[in-house]
């Protein structure tokens, strides 16, 4: 980049910031007129925040649990704990965390006064928390211990319905060598993560690979959940994000951690979409609208603005918001125009759910299933 | 240069058999002794008239022998009786019969010894890749009277020629082929005893009554599997073959027959065949369905796993009679028992054999079996706890049927491919 472009950057770069509040976010490139900027709170450097579905609420950690009111500024310390993972509720009436504590995790579920309901311990250490409709939260959890011989390293999935104990279902354990494990332990603990589909009835995680005598890697495997079928549906290097499904749940954005990003049909092994960036980081707006990777902001698959690439996102389900996490300051961008997803008809998604089902179990082909969903959207 | 090599080679095997003789000397004064039977049969030989001593079929390496590793296999024998061995070897004696035979390697409990069975010593690959699962469900007792006894045939000429006399009248005298070729899965010995080629044999003799060797075994051939135009499980051969088979033996019968006599004679065995033929497929068909639909008592993978296929539904010639569901085993006697007795029956001309020991159990079977499926559909549904009646299944059930019978090859692709697209329009009426 030439001298005149990067001073043109600048001052551009600063004008947004102006223009936004004077929030010390630094934004490169055009948000749309509408967006604004606000500086949210101080957290902690790389912890967790989750955003409510109307964007109104904020939960993150900053010398404990922290939930803020974003349009009053009131804010309550919920826990002197320091979560690991945040989600909210889809209905944004409970708030669900992850606090590790030693070779476990405390799972807690809180009103949105912060009051605690429930707690569940589960062994390992939670990395990813997700609702399903049915007030079950998924928790996704690595577990390691490390032995002379090397180390004993697991991937499991917790469903927790806030009132028995939480079912656990194995997605993967392998032994790695002494030198892997040494080496990447600090990693498999960050790495490892997953996403729900959509329809809820599929997950996407990334599984730690460590093939004898080379690199160890991530695996992308997509799996049903009510049949346990599992598919591997691409490789990513250790730097990765993991994956995210798409708006539709047809779809899985993933990165490779090193150059692209790509939006993959996980079941015709074809690329829908690339795009120049890693894939260190990823978020999709509720519509799909908005893609946000590794900072950069691109709508309609045309990048419009960047952040900061270390800045982290996570859109409200309602639409319309983006949190974004950059070095110990939480952000909030609000009035991103997105026309809200349809609804989806309830008869229409159990079918869809059906078929996911089949072709999962081989019982349908991916022909029938593309050929059975262009029927259904006739 | 004829001249000369002839009297070179005649002094040579007067050597080789003088030398023979000699070394069999050597080992008469103690065999006398230890083996009296085999040495009164080997003086008795032609093998003995020709000088053809022990050392040329055992060898000299004493220890080998008395561990047993010096057996007097077929290629002992053929290194003389070169067309004896050709015509084995051609013949279903001599090819089909490692289907009595298996790797026990893996095997519990198992005597080393089988493995001479298909190996040859010191060789880690077997002669032949063929196994059969009901050899590898017996101990190795069983295995080697129950099934080596009769298997051995292939490699060994002892089997029927036993191991030193070299009598003629033994293997052309029909009992000997009567150890094997009897009992309820191939009664051949039976059935034709007491078919009418059998009762003129015991009554007019041989010249009137043919017996196995004038049918099976003609011009003193060692390939019994001349005219033959199925397989050992009763599977008929492709066309092409099946013509040349019976081609040949027409020629046989011809001997003593009109040809169109003997070809309307064998036409009305085909036919049996292909009518019995078709009960047995109705069966496979039955119990196939069952499976696809988990219905089976005990279903395969809740058994104790099929020793070449393990937990899969195996209804083909590696059918096993234990270890298994009732109705399978009624499938066993169905197939190896009566389809056998039917089939075999026709062709031998054995009115009692094909109908009463063969076509009417067979059709009884087919009943029982019917029955034994109803019976099992009924319990799966009172299981279910849906009353008496069978429930209604759902697409997805009938998806996985679907998928089954596609797998095990019941229905063709496009089979498949229609009756999916039929249910997966089902899908679409229902939300």
């Amino acid at each position: 980049m030439g001298r005149t472009a990067r001073f043109a950057r600048s001052i551009l770069c600063l004008f947004f910031i102006a223009a936004a509040g004077c929030a010390r976010l630094p934004v490169t490139g055009v948000l749309p007129d509408t967006a604004r900027v606000t500086d949210l709170a101080s957290v902690e450097a790389g912890s967790p925040f989750a955003l409510d579905a109307r964007g109104e609420t904020v939960a993150f950690a900053n010398g404990g649990l922290m939930v803020k009111d974003v349009t009053s500024g009131e804010e309550r310390k919920v826990s002197a704990d320091l979560p690991t993972v945040l989600a909210w509720s889809p209905d944004g009436k409970e708030l669900a965390a992850a606090f590790s504590q030693g070779d476990e995790t405390v799972l807690r579920r809180y009103d949105r006064q912060g009051n605690a309901l429930a707690q569940a311990r589960v062994s390992g250490r939670v990395n990813g928390l997700a609702w399903r409709p049915s007030s079950e939260i998924l928790a996704f959890a690595v577990k390691q211990r490390v032995y002379s011989f090397g180390a004993n390293l697991a991937e499991v999935l917790y469903r927790w319905d806030g009132k028995g104990e939480p079912s656990t279902t194995a997605l993967q354990e392998t032994t790695l060598l002494p030198a892997i494990a040494k080496r990447w332990q600090g990693a498999i603990q960050h790495v490892l993560t997953f996403a729900v589909s959509p329809l809820d009835d599929e997950i996407v995680y990334a599984r730690f690979y460590a093939p004898p005598a080379f690199d160890p890697y991530l695996k992308i495997i997509l799996r049903h959940l009510e049949s346990g079928r599992e598919r591997e549906v691409a490789t990513a290097s250790l730097l990765a994000a993991g994956a995210i499904f798409s708006r539709d749940g047809e779809e899985v954005v993933c990165g490779d951690g090193e150059r692209e990003t790509r939006l993959l049909d996980p079941w015709g092994d074809r690329t829908v979409a690339t795009f120049p960036s890693p894939g260190r980081t990823l978020a999709l707006s509720p519509a799909g609208r908005y893609l946000l990777l590794d900072g950069r902001l691109y709508r309609e698959g045309r990048e419009i603005a960047a952040f900061p690439a270390q800045s982290v996102g996570a859109f409200a389900s309602g639409g319309g918001r983006l949190a974004l996490r950059y070095g110990d300051r939480l952000y909030l961008v609000t009035t991103l125009p997105e026309e809200p997803a349809a609804p989806r008809d309830p008869a229409a998604a159990a079918r869809l759910r059906q078929l996911h089902k089949w072709l999962s179990e081989g019982l349908v082909s991916p022909k029938d299933y593309r050929k059975a969903v262009e029927k259904a959207a006739q | 240069m004829n001249r000369f090599l002839l009297p070179v080679i005649s002094l040579v095997t007067s050597i080789v058999a003088l030398a023979s003789a000699a070394l069999a000397a050597d080992c008469l004064s103690c065999h006398r002794q230890k083996t009296p039977a085999a040495v009164r049969q080997w003086e008795a030989s032609a093998h003995a008239r020709a000088g053809i001593g022990c050392a040329a079929c055992h060898g000299t390496d004493h220890g080998r022998i008395e561990k047993g590793e010096a057996r007097v296999d077929l290629k002992v024998c053929g290194g003389c009786h070169k067309k004896a061995l050709a015509d084995h070897r051609a013949s279903r004696h001599g090819m089909g019969l490692h289907s009595g035979w298996g790797c026990t390697r893996n095997l519990p409990n198992r005597d080393r010894q089988e493995c001479r069975f298909c190996h040859e010593q010191g060789s880690e690959v077997p002669k032949s890749e063929v196994q059969c699962a009901r050899f590898l469900k017996q101990s190795s007792e069983m295995a080697e009277i129950g099934c080596n006894y009769c298997h051995m045939v292939e490699s060994s000429c002892a089997a029927c020629h036993t191991s030193h006399t070299t009598d003629l009248k033994i293997v052309r005298d029909p009992n000997i082929c009567a150890k094997c070729h009897m009992g309820p899965d191939h009664p051949q010995w039976e059935m034709w005893q007491t078919s009418l080629h059998g009762t003129l044999f015991a009554t007019a003799g041989r010249e009137t009554g043919p017996d196995c060797q004038t049918c099976h075994m003609p011009k003193g051939s060692h390939n019994v599997s001349v005219g033959i135009t199925m397989s050992s499980g009763g599977d008929p051969y492709p066309a092409d073959k099946r013509k040349t088979r019976r081609d040949e033996m027409l020629q046989i019968c011809a001997k003593c027959h009109a040809p169109e006599f003997a070809r309307k004679e064998l036409a009305r065995g085909d036919a049996v065949r292909d009518q019995s033929h078709a009960l047995v497929k109705e069966a496979e068909l039955i119990i196939g369905d069952l499976a696809d639909r988990g219905q089976l008592d005990p279903m395969p993978d809740r058994r104790p796993p099929h020793p070449l296929r393990g937990n899969q539904l195996v209804l083909d010639n590696q059918l096993l009679y234990e270890d298994t569901s009732h109705i399978e085993r009624l499938l066993f006697k169905m197939k190896k028992y009566d389809y056998a007795r039917t089939i075999k029956g026709a062709y031998h001309q054995n009115p009692s054999y094909t109908h009463w020991y063969g076509n009417a159990e067979l059709k009884m079977d087919l009943v029982d079996i019917r029955t034994e499926a109803s019976r099992l559909r009924d319990r799966q549904s009172l299981t279910a706890g849906k009353g008496s009646s069978v429930p209604a299944e759902t697409t997805e059930e009938k998806l996985r049927v679907l998928k089954k019978k596609a797998d095990r090859g019941a229905i063709s692709p496009a089979e498949y491919e229609r009756e999916k697209g039929v249910l997966l329009k089902e899908l679409a009426g229902h939300p």
